[in-house]
């Protein structure tokens, strides 16, 4: 949205500095305390429901996560029902969940002593109504052709919409780094919205899948702020204005989010 | 008897007094440069006879000293011209214009003064740095063209915000309280190519100064700064001009009478072409990029008469990036001056001013046949009345008001019927600032002057708008509509301002300064440094005026007969409602921005010394600044004070030159300050199978400390007839430090489970040839 065509622009213009060098440099970080990060994403309908509890590292360490296997992990809806997640792996706690649209979803993680609550609100889905395909030579901003997959979906008319629209080539789902795709209707309330899956060029024989999450203004705000932390990494002269965690709904000091969301998919076979 | 007596010895004193009041008369007149005609601002006229009276000539070289009756010897003096002494015999009011001439010792020129002189009259309008526009010719300047904007960030307490910026903090105040004026008119953006070079054309300027404290009544609107840039008028006696080709730039300047001694103009232009450089490649990629900047500063005067002058200038200038097709990128300046003196009578000297500025930018993104343009404009309409009026010999008092209108649109879009956005013209937010003000400079004592004045100043916002109530968190609670012409809020503030000039002795004096100055329009970054995607926006009744209390004391004194001039100043400056953002805001084209700013204090002190040489075959100066500034803000960093991102302790600049022969000017300049305080992370954490940066503390870390070194070489042709040549080398970055631009984390691209700091930056080792010419 917005955020595109501003990051976008921000990326031309560093890109602007071709006299500028790249050079990996040696930082002394101060190191905090590990901190607890609690990742879950509620999904409307019955699937499977998966909560990852890990901590933090070092910085500069290989990336090897501290994962908690001692979490007491309950789901809780707003008509008094309760449902415990056992731990399935390391780190994750999983359990086959039917959640109920307008139903407001509670997540309770005990971890030594230590009680952690967050809450979400289950939306209904907004529905994707078309895709298409279009074949882009390449340019500045995309270095091969390939196709450019754009959605649509009609977004609901007088209230605040927000989105994330994920895809996944061949039903296996792409893991977006610093382009996760987070939408707002500040410029497309209430008609047929319009977006290219963002800086991604699709090949001949792929079937690519859209899956528009949405999701209440607190998974939008904590997903924009990490879109704004991964695309630029911090540090000086970083695009954001204020460096720091995404805003979390748990309460407590912990990292990661509760969102309950809704999503309707639709595909495209590339050809 | 006794009581007629008494009546009559009273009534003929009384007479014998009106009599001596009858008896003063005025000497004024104009200051000028005898070889082009241009006004000699704050040049000194004293009088031999009396201990500490004189006066000082106002911005546009007038002058007016009142005296009783009697002869007097009085000396006209300015900085690089030779004094005039004459003798005057006061016994009606006196016209007498002045002509200096140029001090044949030119090539000594005193870089930057700060106006002290070692008589008893010193110019006392608080802390001031003063530029003389001669140093830009051998100082060496980035990619060889001469930047008064770089020789600022050379003074005292003032830092540059980063290489590739044009931007500057003073005494730890923001970015955005810095007030740029071009011939009086703001100017919003003063960088060119992302701040490689300031818009500002050496070559057409006559004066910078800058007031970092102590500021007077007359100035305001930014709370920390005011950098004052006057254009030349135009040498009003032979035609002439100069002109530079460079390789990065080059740049034209034609000068000259339109009718002699009465009228003049001066024209400058300045164009680069580095886009023509990228034309050579053959890689497509590069050559269908266009990457250019130009600049024309324009000026013309007329003298009605000995009482009436009209001046009018302008200044345009733009920026053009673009790759491709597929993105562009422009913005630019405008402003325009249109200016009337006139003299009521030999001692009450006015100024009217009309101005116009405006700054836009403009990004376009075209995909196919999707075409996006985001636009965003502030432009400002004013009209300023300054009197100055010359009360008598001790006294000269200034008053007057300002009245801007601003007019901001912060973001509009433009969409192509296929591009998936609907167009959207953001409501241009509309305001009215003003101020009214009066102040006076008197001299108390021989000893001492103080210059002492209050400033009022306001801004009322307009509809047509609307205002959002917002909750502790942020979020829209509701609005109210308001129509074309309703108030949406008046807001204003008193701004005391004084200014203590103490003489010690024949070297060396102190002085104090004290002002609080109010600031109504803020400018929000995207990036931690500015950008030309820069918003600025207006105070509101969301957003109250930042306000800023200094206090500074300094110990000025001279050594050697003027050879050395040093001083030792001491700052305490509080800020009040300086704003920052909640995690996550989002400043472009968000008509609800106000509920992503969180307001809190600000804090800085330091103490500043600069030691200058002014004569000899090396001169040159340094500067050094220790300091520290902090905010805090309840919702930032759990409301703990944290460091400033200019916190930078140390500060030193050196800028020297030497003489090695009649010709060759060998000159060095050398910068080193301490890192910014930046936000690194604190660990990491995986989030959708991705390493997230962890971040604590606020500015808890330091970027590396940047230093440089440029060295530079004119050399002055022997000259021919009427043309004046020399050459000008310049090593920018010479041991080839790349110091630090960005500092970015991320997953290393062969080892994608470790994370790694990269650090870009921007320029190594710059070489610049330029040829210069005048005539």
């Amino acid at each position: 949205m917005k955020s595109r065509n501003l990051k976008l622009g921000l990326f031309c213009i560093s890109l602007l500095l071709f006299w500028a060098c790249e050079d990996v440099i040696d930082l002394d970080l101060n190191e905090s305390e590990p901190q607890i990060t609690i990742e879950a994403q509620l999904q409307g309908g019955s699937h499977t429901f998966n909560v990852l509890i890990s901590k933090s590292t070092p910085f500069f360490e290989p990336g090897t996560e501290e994962k908690v296997n001692n979490a007491v992990v309950t789901l809780i809806d707003d008509q008094g029902n309760d449902t415990d997640i056992p731990l399935v792996r390391d780190g994750e706690y999983s359990e086959h969940i039917t959640a109920f649209v307008g139903r407001q979803y509670t997540l309770r993680v005990e971890i030594d002593g230590e009680v952690y609550e967050a809450t979400s609100n289950l939306l209904q889905p907004v529905g994707l109504v078309d895709i298409e395909a279009k074949f882009q030579s390449a340019g500045f901003i995309e270095e091969d052709d390939g196709y450019e997959v754009i959605f649509y979906y009609e977004d609901p008319v007088g209230m605040d919409n927000y989105y994330r629209a994920r895809f996944y080539i061949n039903d296996v789902p792409q893991f977006e780094g610093e382009f996760l795709q987070v939408l707002d209707d500040s410029f497309s309330d209430g008609e047929t919205a319009r977006s290219p899956i963002l800086t991604e060029i699709f090949q001949e024989g792929q079937n690519v899948t859209v899956e528009l999450m949405h999701f209440d203004k607190a998974a939008h705000d904590y997903f924009k702020a990490l879109t704004d932390i991964l695309g630029e990494g911090g540090g000086i002269g970083a695009g954001i204005a204020a460096p720091g965690n995404p805003p979390s709904n748990w309460s407590g000091n912990i990292l990661g989010h509760f969102t309950a969301f809704s999503s309707d998919t639709i595909s495209i076979d590339i050809q | 008897m006794q009581t007629r007596l008494k009546s009559t010895i009273i009534l003929v004193m009384m007479t014998l007094s009106l009599g001596t009041y009858a008896q003063k008369f005025t000497i004024s007149g104009q200051i000028t440069d005898a070889g082009s005609g241009e006004d000699l601002p704050f040049a000194t006229v004293l009088v031999t006879d009396l201990e500490g009276v004189g006066t000082v000539s106002n911005t546009y070289g007038f002058y007016s000293l009142t005296l009783e009756k009697g002869e007097y010897t009085l000396i006209f003096r300015f900085s690089g011209f030779q004094s005039v002494t004459k003798k005057i015999v006061m016994d009606k009011d006196i016209k007498l214009n002045i002509e200096l001439a140029e001090d044949s010792q030119e090539l000594e020129a005193v870089v930057v003064t700060a106006e002290r002189e070692d008589e008893n009259l010193t110019r006392n309008e608080g802390s001031i740095s003063k530029i003389d526009m001669a140093a830009l010719k051998t100082v060496p300047a980035f990619g060889g063209e001469p930047d008064v904007i770089k020789i600022v960030h050379t003074t005292p307490g003032v830092k540059p915000a980063g290489e590739g910026n044009s931007g500057f903090y003073v005494r730890g105040g923001g970015l955005d309280q810095n007030l740029i004026l071009l011939d009086e008119a703001p100017v919003y953006n003063p960088s060119h190519l992302l701040g490689f070079f300031s818009v500002f054309n050496g070559d057409a300027l006559r004066s910078t100064e800058l007031y970092k404290g102590g500021m007077p009544a007359e100035y305001g609107g930014r709370s920390s700064s005011v950098l004052d840039i006057r254009m030349k008028d135009g040498n009003s006696k032979k035609f002439g001009g100069s002109a530079g080709l460079g390789l990065i730039a080059s740049r034209l300047t034609l000068e000259g009478p339109i009718v002699k001694d009465k009228s003049s103009f001066i024209i400058s232009g300045r164009r680069t072409y580095a886009d023509l450089i990228l034309q050579l490649s053959s890689d497509e990629a590069i050559n269908s990029n266009t990457l250019f900047f130009y600049d024309v500063n324009a000026k013309a005067n007329y003298r009605f008469s000995d009482k009436d002058r009209v001046f009018i200038s302008g200044y345009l200038g733009r920026d053009k990036l673009g790759f491709g097709d597929e993105f562009g990128f422009t913005w630019g300046n405008v402003t325009g001056t249109l200016r009337w003196n006139h003299l009521f009578s030999n001692r009450l000297f006015s100024n009217t001013t009309l101005l116009y500025s405006n700054y836009d930018y403009k990004a376009t993104l075209s995909g196919g046949d999707e075409q996006i343009g985001l636009e965003s404009v502030i432009e400002d309409i004013s009209l300023k009345q300054d009197f100055s009026y010359f009360l008598d010999d001790k006294n000269d008092i200034k008053f007057g008001f300002n009245l801007i209108s601003h007019k901001l649109e912060p973001g509009n879009i433009q969409a192509g019927p296929s591009s998936g956005f609907t167009s959207q013209e953001a409501i241009p937010a509309n305001g009215m600032e003003g101020a009214v003000y009066i102040q006076n400079t008197h001299q108390v004592t021989p000893k001492l002057n103080l210059n002492y004045g209050l400033r009022y100043s306001f801004l009322q916002r307009l509809g047509r708008g609307t205002e959002f109530q917002f909750d502790n968190e942020g979020n829209v609670i509701s609005s109210t509509e308001f129509d074309k012409g309703e108030e949406i809020s008046y807001l204003d503030g008193w701004e005391p301002r004084l200014s203590a000039n103490y003489t010690l002795n024949g070297t060396s004096s102190m002085k104090l300064g004290y002002n609080r100055s109010f600031q109504y329009i803020h400018l929000l970054s995207s990036a931690t440094s500015s950008s030309p995607l820069d918003t600025w926006i207006m105070s509101s009744n969301n957003v109250k005026p930042q306000i800023a209390d200094q206090i500074s004391l300094g110990y000025f004194k001279n050594f050697k007969d003027n050879m050395f001039e040093t001083s030792l100043e001491v700052y305490y400056k509080d800020m009040q409602n300086v704003i920052d953002y909640r995690t996550g805001a989002n400043v472009f084209f968000n008509d609800e921005v106000e509920g992503d700013l969180v307001f809190g204090d600000g804090e800085s002190y330091g103490a500043e010394l600069s030691i200058k040489k002014n004569k000899g075959k090396f001169t040159g100066w340094l500067s050094y600044t220790l300091s520290r500034t902090v905010r805090q803000f309840d919702e930032i960093n759990a409301g703990r004070e944290f460091s400033a991102r200019q916190d930078r302790t140390h500060d030193i600049a050196i800028v020297s030159q030497y003489k090695l022969n009649d010709r060759m000017t060998l000159s060095g300049n050398f910068t080193y300050y301490t890192g910014d305080a930046v936000t690194f992370p604190t660990g990491q954490y995986q989030l959708e199978q991705t390493s997230i940066p962890l971040y604590s503390d606020r500015n808890a870390n330091r970027a590396p400390d940047f230093h440089r070194l440029d060295l530079g070489l004119t050399i002055q042709r022997p000259k021919k007839g009427r043309i004046e040549s020399s050459w000008s080398f310049s090593l920018y970055n010479v041991y080839g430090r790349k110091n630090a631009f960005l500092i970015n984390f991320h997953p290393s691209e062969h080892s994608p489970s470790v994370n790694e700091a990269l650090k870009l930056s921007l320029f190594s080792i710059v070489p610049s040839v330029t040829y210069n010419i005048k005539f």
